[in-house]
């Protein structure tokens, strides 16, 4: 176990998974271009759990669909294991806010979609769907159609389908935002053994500033229209997390702290939409 | 006669006051609850009011000698010229050679609606493409083109088929495109980032999603096509339920008429079970669980 932390912190310091540089993103409206990302620069290392936290409206969920490739900076570039993104792939999953499972699919046929496409043996395609359904924790649903599962199981499941296909790094948009604070409190914790266990390098969006806290080793602060990385935050609270660290002094004390970074830029939203 | 109308009508309207000071205590009533259930026993007994009471009405006016039996016949004498064309097997005949006239014509519109419906929806370019003309021509009423088709294909058999074709072809167009604007936008992202191409989505996500809703616009459009088939046959047919009222109309048969329009309506009940257990049976995880 310290090996496996060791070497990840060793990782950190090295290779940076993926890379932004100088990005932008405008939209043609009819008062002319919309700038929404201005100057991006950002770095997420293997192995790392890595969160953007912003405002509504930032840009935050634009800046992730252009990583993942469903929609297409202005101009930057962004590398994956040093080569640049062009289009959607395997290479980097992804879990959205809503439920995305395909309901017509069992829960094993969700989390095999992706194998299937990519040619995977059937005998190898079952040991993967089962390794990653232990996972989450849903070996006994393997059979249950999405309209029979709870909120929570649906959002495990989309986990476990990313993760089956094996990509560099996991891309989530607040993927707990549907969910009742109880069983988003669970789903935190849960998300942070399965880093551990899968050691993914994740980047995830969130506006809830306790879960970044929570789950992050790096928070990137984004500033409102345009958005731009207002402050990089690290989070000095170690690998092995659970639920009592957020009782701590220290984790109270970096939450404040960007909470007071967020604070300023909802604050400068208001009075842009005042005026 | 007016004395025997109105002792047989203040029969109900008592039974109605009785019921009243009943209804009238302190619990609001479940009648007129809006959107949530009632008690079962209220709702089949309003579901057998929905068959007595327009029976009620039909015996009334018929038996009670309101209406002459030239133009509406008692219900007794339906049944029986019922039976009569059950037994010697001609309303047979005329179903079947109705059922095929519609089986062929609505199969051959779907065969071609619904790959065009779903490309239509799933591609800009396609909707803009045939989304034009399609919106006109639906607005064109099938039975307008009757005179076109008979001059076209003439009388017989294709010229039904087309005309069946024509009645249902730009709905079930329409439908299924809407259908696929129905996938939710993140279900196609998703199937990008699992590593699928245009193809796999296209095939894999969008048509499996769409599959309830094409079930059901079939459903739906069924209905009509099952409909201009009486149309086509009033035109020119020596066979087919539409062809049996109209001769039935020549003959002064009104009992026979009733009976045609009766089975064209309980056929239809049926066609929309079956597409209904179709549903069941392929697509049963887009059933609601409530």
């Amino acid at each position: 176990m310290f090996n496996i932390l060791s070497n990840q912190l060793l990782a950190m310091t090295s290779i940076p998974e993926l890379e932004i540089n100088n990005l932008n993103k405008s939209f043609p409206t009819k008062d002319g271009e919309l700038l929404v990302l201005e100057n991006i620069n950002m770095k997420v290392y293997k192995n790392e759990f890595a969160c953007i936290v912003g405002a509504s409206g930032c840009g935050k969920s634009t800046l992730l669909n252009i990583i993942a490739g469903l929609n297409q900076q202005t101009s930057g570039e962004i590398l994956l294991e040093g080569r640049p993104v062009n289009g959607p792939g395997a290479d980097r999953g992804m879990v959205f806010q809503n439920y995305t499972l395909y309901p017509w699919l069992t829960v094993a046929e969700n989390i095999e979609f992706g194998l299937k496409l990519k040619g995977i043996s059937s005998s190898e395609r079952k040991e993967r769907v089962d390794h990653y359904i232990e996972i989450v924790g849903l070996s006994k649903f393997a059979k249950s159609l999405p309209k029979t599962l709870s909120g929570g199981m649906k959002q495990r499941t989309a986990i476990a389908r990313a993760l089956a296909n094996e990509p560099d790094i996991l891309l989530m948009d607040e993927p707990f935002g549907a969910l009742d604070a109880q069983t988003k409190g669970v789903l935190q914790e849960f998300m942070l053994q399965v880093w551990k266990q899968t050691q993914k390098t994740i980047l995830m969006i969130t506006h809830d500033v306790e879960e970044a806290v929570f789950l992050a080793q790096r928070i990137y602060v984004l500033s409102s229209r345009p958005g731009r990385i207002k402050a990089e935050v690290d989070i000095p609270l170690g690998v092995d997390r659970d639920f009592s660290v957020k009782r701590t002094e220290l984790f109270q004390l970096v939450k404040q702290e960007v909470l007071d970074l967020l604070r300023e830029e909802t604050l400068k939203v208001i009075s842009q939409e005042i005026s | 006669m007016k004395n025997q109308a109105s002792s047989e009508l203040s029969l109900p309207s008592t039974a109605v006051g009785a019921q009243t000071p009943k209804k009238s205590e302190k619990r609001r009533s479940v009648f007129w609850n809006i959107r949530s259930d009632i008690p079962n026993s209220l709702y089949y007994l309003m579901v057998s009011f929905s068959i007595v009471i327009p029976l009620f009405a039909w015996s009334l006016l018929t038996y009670g000698g309101f209406v002459d039996r030239l133009f509406m016949p008692t219900p007794g004498s339906v049944l029986m010229r019922g039976f009569e064309l059950i037994q010697n097997g001609e309303i047979f005949q005329d179903i079947m050679a109705s059922l095929s006239r519609v089986a062929w014509g609505f199969l051959l519109s779907a065969a071609l609606s619904i790959p065009l419906g779903l490309l239509i929806g799933s591609f800009k370019t396609m909707e803009g493409l045939f989304a034009p003309i399609l919106g006109l021509m639906r607005y064109m009423p099938a039975a307008a083109f009757i005179p076109l088709i008979i001059l076209w294909v003439g009388l017989d058999e294709p010229a039904k088929i087309v005309i069946i074709f024509l009645g249902s072809f730009f709905y079930n167009v329409l439908m299924v495109s809407d259908a696929v604007k129905f996938v939710p936008s993140d279900l196609l992202k998703v199937s990008y980032t699992l590593g699928a191409s245009r193809w796999d989505v296209f095939s894999k996500v969008i048509l499996p999603a769409t599959l309830p809703n094409i079930i059901d616009t079939l459903r739906v459009n069924i209905a009509g096509a099952w409909n201009f088939v009486v149309v086509a046959e009033l035109v020119a047919a020596s066979s087919g339920l539409g062809y049996r009222i109209l001769q039935a109309q020549r003959f002064l048969k009104t009992d026979e008429i009733f009976v045609g329009i009766i089975v064209i309506g309980l056929i239809g009940l049926g066609i929309d079970f079956l597409f209904k257990l179709l549903f069941r049976l392929v697509v049963p995880w887009a059933i609601d669980k409530a």
